[in-house]
């Protein structure tokens, strides 16, 4: 409680100064504008004699003056709080400048209500005086008392500064609260922003926006206070909403994830036709008839905002943030919330993109599987069909090479099966879940070759209307199959040289150095060693590929394998076009053991299917004349019974003159015992001869 | 590809093997193998080889050592006939073809 000071008594020059001092002092202790006019009446009351003192202060916005302040001893003044400017005393004062001083309320001019109140309270003298800074006009301070002719020139001069000080005092507190309020601006903007941060760093934390969904709600409700949060997801017809992701503590369950509602009557989907945001407070279905809007309310959701969620790029759906409260979202928030969709809407694109491209990759790698799948049951690269001593060295050479990462050279003559002791090779290695490429020399343009093992980059060469990968880049971690290696062109040798020795290589068109880990698997059927002779092949490379030589040998030095291939090769044709072969006639696959076979087993795969396709009973039917020599051939057929009977003799004293049992000479060379027996009476051997 | 089928009748059994049998096959017919043999006991085990396209060369030792433990192997198609026949002869058993 303060005490009431006594009216004073005529005030000394030093009392006043001092008065004044002290007037200063309060300005500069008090921040609060009430609390300082207060203690400033209650002050001025020492030295000055006034029964009221009021404190008017212009205000901008209404055009008149508003009373800030008001002290009456001895009873309450029935003044209003506000007066217009030129119905009272203050307002003229603010308005001229001027200081007004009223020795006798009874004789002056009519002054508007304020004068009249004071006047009908038993108020007879009152003085107003400006309060004003340098650069502006802040209102007027009145003083009124009981006494006619209270202030006097001295009075006047001295309320004159005291009003000065007032008016510093209340530029001061003005100046503050201004201050005060840019601060709280900028503390809500620097608390929007960390929030916009914090919601963009939780959106790239995860690429899946359901888990990070409450996350982000959880940063919105420290700006936004809200009881729902929802994340809806346009359809492809778009004609459905799908609820992707909720955050509703409270809900009963009427609203939940995965439910699909129509655009249609819905908020969110006018929101996403006006591609704007929709404040719907109070929500009301009538307004929005959708059903989703009814169960919402049901929930008890009063009101809701809506925000679409719109790229560049595409429609997405809808952000929407809701509360159990009416007007708990202002238009503020709608500002801050479209920003945070403008961040989900990106988020949630990129989102998708990822899924697509996750979705694509895993469809590339089931077709890269199915594709090698089918690779394998079509050429059939894992039956290389055979028994003979000379396949099983090659099968040997081929596990022993595979483990290793050497350069193979597979040498052979056509339709040997190079490839599929290449891709053996491959299979055996462990690069065998890498890609197999294969590239076949001979088939290929000259001028392209280098394109296709290279690569090239755009507009390298004119045709090269997109950068293109070759197939040493396509095989790197895998196995290049370089087939008819010997076709490669002299000019271009060197560089295959260096890709081979350096792991390294440009593009066409490219300055950039590429680096490979790929092994290369070479064959050819030609006679490089004679080439590089001949100046047709690099000496360098040929060394180069010539680190493990694998020879597979022809058909006809591996005769024991041709029943083996034959019996394979007509099960195979017979159940691709479903036909029903019992037997094969011993002289058939005599003739068919016998022939010089110049094609290898291709010559003998096709012979088989034409049989096959020619046989429509239980009896493989081969056209046998055509593996009789012609005239010019006869010498050779002398050779050839020869060479067969030196075969079986070879075979006979590698099974130590055995032949029958699992080891004996029949099977080895794919024969019943009792044909061998028949072919040994016929060529003329014996026991004897082993 | 390759697929092996378990079916029973009465007392016969039949492991009926399509596809080709070789590498990371064989292991997986040899436990199918073991899983009939001991759950078994006096049962006639065939193992039925009419839809097989290719056996490797260790296919063909598998087929013998299941052939020795008491399984009759049946074949359509040449190559795989003259197979059990070839297995057949060398484990000194009946033929079934």
């Amino acid at each position: 409680m303060s005490h009431v000071p006594q009216p004073a008594e005529d005030a000394s020059a030093e009392q006043r100064y001092r008065a004044l001092l002290e007037v200063t002092d309060a300005v500069a202790l008090h921040h609060d504008l009430d609390q300082l006019l207060h203690d400033l009446a209650y002050r001025l009351r020492k030295i000055v004699r006034f029964d009221s003192v009021s404190f008017a202060l212009h205000d901008p916005a209404a055009n008149l003056m508003r009373i800030a302040h008001i002290e009456s001893f001895g009873q309450d003044l029935p003044v209003p709080k506000t007066m217009a400017i030129n119905d009272s005393a203050s307002g003229r004062v603010w308005q001229t400048g001027e200081p007004l001083v009223l020795p006798d309320l009874s004789t002056a001019p009519p002054l508007g209500p304020v004068l009249k109140a004071l006047q009908s309270c038993g108020f007879h003298s009152c003085c107003v005086l400006p309060i004003t800074v340098v650069d502006r006009r802040l209102g007027a301070l009145a003083l009124a008392s009981r006494e006619k002719n209270a202030y006097g020139s001295a009075d006047l001069e001295f309320l004159q500064r005291v009003a000065e000080q007032v008016g510093l005092a209340v530029d001061n507190v003005a100046q503050r609260q201004q201050a005060l309020a840019y601060q709280e601006q900028i503390a809500s903007e620097r608390d929007r922003l960390r929030l916009l941060l914090e919601v963009n760093n939780v959106l790239v934390s995860n690429r899946d926006i359901r888990d990070l969904f409450p996350a982000i709600s959880g940063c919105l409700r420290r700006v936004v206070a809200h009881d729902y949060a929802s994340l809806a997801l346009l359809q492809p017809d778009a004609s459905l909403l799908r609820l992707h992701a909720l955050v509703f503590p409270e809900g009963k369950g009427l609203v939940h994830e995965e439910m699909l509602f129509a655009v249609e009557g819905s908020a969110g989907g006018r929101a996403l036709a006006q591609c704007r945001p929709l404040l719907a407070d109070p929500l009301d279905p009538a307004e929005f008839p959708a059903e989703i809007t009814s169960r919402m309310v049901s929930e008890g959701v009063r009101c809701a905002c809506w925000l679409p969620l719109v790229t560049r790029n595409a429609v997405l759906g809808t952000l929407s943030v809701a509360s159990l409260t009416e007007h708990a979202i202002r238009q503020d928030d709608v500002e801050l919330l479209a920003q945070v969709a403008s961040q989900v809407a990106i988020a949630l694109e990129n989102a998708l993109a990822f899924r697509e491209i996750a979705q694509l990759k895993d469809k590339l790698a089931q077709e890269k599987l199915y594709l090698q799948e089918e690779i394998h049951s079509q050429y059939n690269f894992e039956e290389i069909v055979g028994e003979s001593r000379l396949l099983r060295t090659v099968l040997q050479q081929v596990e022993t090479v595979a483990p290793t990462s050497a350069t193979v050279l597979i040498l052979g003559e056509t339709g040997t099966g190079k490839e599929l002791i290449a891709r053996a090779i491959h299979d055996l290695s462990t690069r065998r879940e890498q890609t197999f490429v294969k590239m076949s020399c001979a088939a290929i343009p000259t001028g392209l070759l280098e394109s296709e093992l290279f690569g090239h980059e755009r507009g390298a060469f004119t045709g090269a209307i997109v950068q293109k990968v070759g197939r040493l880049e396509l095989a790197h971690k895998g196995t290049l199959f370089l087939d008819e290696v010997g076709d490669i062109p002299l000019e271009l040798q060197p560089k295959l040289l260096r890709a081979l020795q350096e792991k390294e290589f440009e593009r066409l068109g490219s300055t950039r150095t590429q680096r490979v880990d790929t092994r290369v698997v070479a064959a050819t059927n030609r006679d490089l060693a004679q080439m590089v002779e001949e100046g047709t092949f690099r000496r360098d490379l040929y060394y180069r590929l010539n680190v493990f030589p694998v020879r597979i040998p022809p058909l006809r030095e591996r005769r024991e394998d041709i029943p083996l291939l034959v019996r394979y090769f007509a099960q195979k044709f017979c159940r691709t076009i479903n036909r029903r072969i019992e037997t094969i006639p011993s002289e058939t696959m005599e003739a068919l053991v016998a022939w010089s076979w110049p094609g290898n087993i291709r010559e003998l795969e096709h012979m088989v299917e034409r049989a096959v396709i020619l046989s429509p009973g239980p009896v493989l039917n081969v056209p046998i004349a055509e593996l009789r020599p012609t005239n010019g051939d006869v010498h050779n057929l002398e050779r050839l019974e020869d060479a067969e009977r030196e075969h079986i003799l070879r075979v006979l004293r590698e099974a130590g003159g055995v032949i029958g049992g699992s080891d004996g000479a029949a099977v080895r060379l794919g024969l019943k015992r009792t044909t061998l027996h028949f072919k040994m009476k016929k060529l003329g051997i014996s026991r004897v001869d082993v | 590809m390759f697929r092996a089928t378990v079916e029973h009748n009465g007392d016969l059994v039949t492991l009926r093997i399509e596809g080709r049998l070789s590498g990371p096959c064989l292991a997986e017919l040899e436990q199918c193998w073991s899983q009939i043999h001991a759950g078994n006991g006096t049962h006639r085990i065939v193992v039925d080889l009419k839809e097989v396209t290719f056996v490797s060369s260790q296919g063909k030792q598998l087929l013998e050592r299941l052939c020795r433990a008491g399984a009759r192997l049946t074949a359509d198609g040449l190559m795989t006939r003259a197979l059990v026949e070839q297995i057949a002869d060398s484990v000194g058993q009946e033929k079934h073809i």
